[in-house]
């Protein structure tokens, strides 16, 4: 019975395995159709209008089939080719977080970014202590953080039906490991999920003091496209936003994309 | 489960004198009047109609050893309503139950046990307890001895049960006397379960380390306190009983006719680290079973039952000598080492600074107190010593003082003496800590300027972004990359959170299952059923062979060692009388226990030449009897 019930906690780490390790079934069918489609009108495309028409049927991709890496690079680079750098930096940005290692990616949104003056932010404390957050992606995190459970769950099963001292080491070392990958994805589903961000999608964008156009400008310019900040708070049609200087100001959300 | 039994019969006693004068009173009752030498009953002593009675005093129990298994309130108030009037009744008492273990045979007196209530003495009656010698016999002989015999504390002790089995007749001379029987010699050994063992008496390894190397997996050797086993990978109810079989040693002995013959001498050895001075008893130990005691006339081994007892034998764990104490002496016994750690080493007079004393090794670091720095004249007279906290962190006790430096100037803290007894060498050692050295200067106030802060810097990473001039680099095309990657994080945290809290049903399942193996009385129970079957069987074979006698003698063992191992009481010498009396505690149905009685009584006079039908039927009924019987045991304990 022992032996049983010891196979069967074995198995259940190793059941969840392929799944955490990355075997994923392969792209559907109408997906790859979808996609194919969409890059085609991007290389048909002439015009801005075009360029936004590829970026739209990106976008449909987005809405039925959820988010992906090369989704989101794809439609920043038709929103660059169409004249729309905040949008193309907000896609960047999204694509960041799921091919944090990608080149090209990271040189299309400097390039998108170039023309924005760049205020440097300061990491938080965070980012040093888990200096690997920005290597790793974000399903990657939780991949890596269920990997480090079930091994731990199987060094736990071991020390608890075996007892050797080295088992109880590594499994507390499992622990230790598991607990770190468990904070880095917590951390990332924190400032991804919860935090808003969002980018001035338009030039010349008035932030005000108030959440109506009736308000005093909040800065003496106003907004340039490309423009990041986080949003603070909702009313209505109007955002409170954050500018990376920390300054704050409403703005209308027709003027930014928010993601 | 003693102590429940208690109540339904105490309030019954109390209920049977409501009407009396609510006098105090003492009651006393004996569970068993008559038993095997090495037994044990238990007394009860019932201080009826006292609200707050001190326990009551045992004077002149010297041929027991007394152990108390606790006592239990009886208080109880009624109350009832009969048109409209209130009455009440209220009753007051207390149980205290013991455990007597005669130290000599023959019919023992019980004194009548003595309480002080409101400055008046009452007592209550003396009762008698027959207790029976073992059987003149030289099959086995056993004896107990403990080497040393008298002990420091912390100095190994080893207590060794020697049994001496005589060696087996004619062309079976060569054969193990234990391995030859189907059902082993049944031992009680009461120093086998950790549980039982006296506070202070510390076995080096526990009961289940010390006897599985012994265990026979081909059953040959001794029963143990009717400990089962179970395989390494069972995890319920897969147990069976176990034999233990030391290693056997041949010695020449003298039988009673006194001609010198083989004996074969097993040896239990277990050994012991007494924590607490005291005077510790080991034993008695019983030996209860069939073994071979010659050869009949066609050459064939004759069978003999046999009771054998060990008489008990007392170990002083003895304080530690007053001749050549010294004054630093504080109270630890083994071997150890000193350090001493002083924070902040530079301070100024006033100062709090923080004295640790660590005191590492093996020995009584439990019962070591801190040294007395206010009578160390160095330290006294440069420090202003407070109270030390202690504490312990595995083989280290931590002396943790504060102490304030008095004058300026001071150099170094003193060395400290410390004593302790060294039971290896047996004489007092003492050790010294390093001086530490230190520095106190004069006392002084704090400048405003020492408490104003440096201003914050403001560096920032700035690192320069590295523009693209030549446009955007491609899409990317590669189908495989194309998937859904959204996160769904609360799945996530599902499957984390399942993944501990499985892991946690595992720890409390093993846990629970491991606390259980630990458990002889659980062990008992949970193997009393196969046990009983088992005997049912080895009866059923007995019989086909018209073996009657010795078949009706294994019913009579199914029956009263299921009772035992449920009630958790030594078989031994259980009479039909005293099963129908723990039956009846149990709350069994009468006529459940009857039909138990009548078998008790026809397997008793089977062994006096009962007819062969009236034994023909004996099996038939006990195998009815025993499922109901188990059932109802198994449903009444869970009830209680």
């Amino acid at each position: 019975m022992r032996r049983i019930l010891f196979i069967l906690l074995l198995a259940v780490p190793a059941a969840a395995l392929p799944s955490i390790v990355g075997c994923r079934p392969a792209a559907e069918l109408e997906l790859s159709q979808k996609f194919q489609a969409a890059q085609k009108a991007f290389d048909q495309a002439r015009s801005p209008d075009d360029f936004l028409k590829a970026a739209a049927l990106y976008q449909e991709i987005r809405d039925r089939r959820g988010l992906c890496g090369a989704v989101l690079y794809n439609q920043g680079n038709a929103f660059m080719r169409a004249g729309s750098p905040g949008r193309a930096i907000a896609a960047y940005r999204q694509a960041k977080r799921y091919r944090p290692n990608d080149r090209f990616l990271e040189a299309n949104l400097d390039y998108a970014l170039a023309a924005q003056p760049q205020t440097p932010q300061r990491r938080p404390l965070i980012e040093h202590l888990l200096f690997w957050q920005n290597w790793i992606s974000y399903p990657g995190k939780f991949h890596l953080a269920a990997a480090a459970t079930a091994a731990t769950f199987l060094l736990g099963v071991l020390a608890l039906f075996i007892r050797r001292r080295l088992f109880a080491r590594l499994a507390i070392a499992g622990v230790v490991v598991t607990l770190l990958l468990a904070c880095s994805a917590a951390y990332d589903w924190y400032r991804f999920d919860y935090v808003v961000h969002g980018v001035v999608a338009h030039n010349d964008v008035v932030a005000r003091k108030g959440y109506a156009t009736s308000y005093e400008p909040a800065f003496t310019e106003p907004l340039a496209e490309g423009t990041e900040f986080r949003v603070l708070q909702r009313r209505g049609d109007w955002l409170l936003i954050r500018l990376p200087g920390n300054q704050q100001g409403w703005i209308d959300d027709d003027a930014a994309v928010v993601y | 489960m003693v102590i429940r039994t208690i109540v339904p019969v105490a309030m019954a006693l109390l209920g049977a004198t409501q009407l009396a004068a609510a006098e105090p009173e003492v009651i006393v009752e004996l569970s068993r009047r008559r038993i095997y030498e090495g037994e044990s009953a238990q007394y009860r002593v019932i201080l009826n109609h006292v609200e707050n009675p001190s326990p009551p005093q045992l004077p002149g129990f010297d041929d027991f050893d007394v152990t108390s298994l606790g006592e239990q309130s009886l208080n109880s108030r009624r109350v009832t309503i009969i048109n409209g009037r209130r009455s009440e009744i209220v009753r007051y008492g207390r149980a205290y139950t013991y455990r007597l273990t005669p130290l000599q045979s023959g019919l023992l007196q019980i004194p009548a046990p003595v309480a002080h209530v409101d400055g008046k003495r009452i007592e209550g009656r003396e009762l008698a307890l027959e207790v029976v010698a073992p059987q003149d016999q030289d099959v086995v002989e056993m004896h107990i001895t403990a080497d040393p015999p008298s002990v420091y504390p912390m100095q190994p002790l080893t207590v060794t049960l020697s049994i001496a089995i005589k060696g087996l007749p004619d062309r079976f001379a060569d054969r193990d006397p234990t391995t030859i029987q189907t059902t082993s010699p049944a031992l009680q050994i009461p120093w086998v379960d950790d549980k039982q063992l006296p506070e202070g008496m510390q076995p080096t390894r526990d009961w289940r380390h010390w006897l599985s190397p012994l265990e026979n997996r081909r059953g040959a050797g001794f029963g143990i306190n009717n400990l089962g086993s179970e395989s390494v990978f069972s995890l319920f109810d897969e147990r069976r009983s176990s034999a233990f079989h030391p290693k056997p040693q041949i010695v020449h002995r003298e039988d009673k006719d006194g001609r010198s013959v083989a004996y074969w001498q097993y040896e239990f050895k277990r050994h012991f680290t007494p924590k607490k001075i005291g005077r510790y008893r080991f034993g008695p130990v019983t030996l209860k079973g069939m073994l071979a005691a010659g050869t009949d006339a066609a050459g064939n081994l004759r069978g003999e039952d046999v009771y054998a007892v060990a008489p008990a034998i007392v170990v002083t764990v003895k304080d530690v000598p007053e001749a050549g104490r010294p004054d630093s002496y504080i109270g630890a016994v083994g071997q150890f080492s000193v350090g001493a750690e002083l924070k902040p080493t530079n301070a100024s007079v006033g100062d709090p600074m923080t004295l640790t004393l660590s005191l590492t090794g093996q020995g009584t670091l439990d019962y070591a107190y801190p040294p007395d720095l206010e009578r160390n004249a160095p330290i006294a007279e440069q420090f202003k010593v407070y109270d030390a906290t202690e504490e312990t962190e595995g083989p280290t006790r931590k002396f943790t003082y504060s102490i304030r430096p008095l004058q300026q100037g001071i150099q170094q803290f003193p060395a400290i003496p410390v004593s302790y007894f060294d039971v290896h060498h047996q004489k007092y050692v003492t050790l010294h800590t390093k001086p530490i050295p230190i520095e106190v200067t004069e006392a002084d106030r704090l400048s405003g300027g020492q408490i104003v802060g440096t201003p914050r810097g403001s560096a920032h990473n700035a690192d320069d972004l590295q523009l693209r001039q030549e446009g955007i680099f491609a899409n990317v095309t590669d189908l495989s990359a194309v998937r859904d990657q959204s996160v769904r994080p609360v799945d996530w945290l599902a499957a984390f959170g399942g993944a501990i809290a499985l892991y946690l049903a595992v720890v409390a399942m093993v846990w629970q299952v491991r606390r259980r193996a630990g458990d002889l009385a659980a062990h008992r129970r949970q193997a009393a059923a196969s046990r009983a079957r088992q005997r049912l069987r080895d009866a059923a074979a007995e019989m086909k062979t018209r073996r009657f006698r010795e078949g009706a003698d294994h019913v009579r063992a199914a029956l009263v060692g299921l009772v035992a191992d449920m009630a958790d009481l030594p078989e031994a010498g259980l009479t039909p009388r005293d099963v129908e009396t723990h039956l009846s505690t149990f709350g069994l149905e009468n006529g459940l226990v009857d039909r138990v009685r009548s078998l008790l009584q026809t397997c008793d006079a089977a062994r006096y030449g009962a007819s062969d039908a009236a034994v023909g039927n004996l099996l038939r009924d006990a195998q009815e009897v025993l499922p109901p019987l188990t059932k109802q045991l198994k449903a009444k304990r869970r009830s209680r």
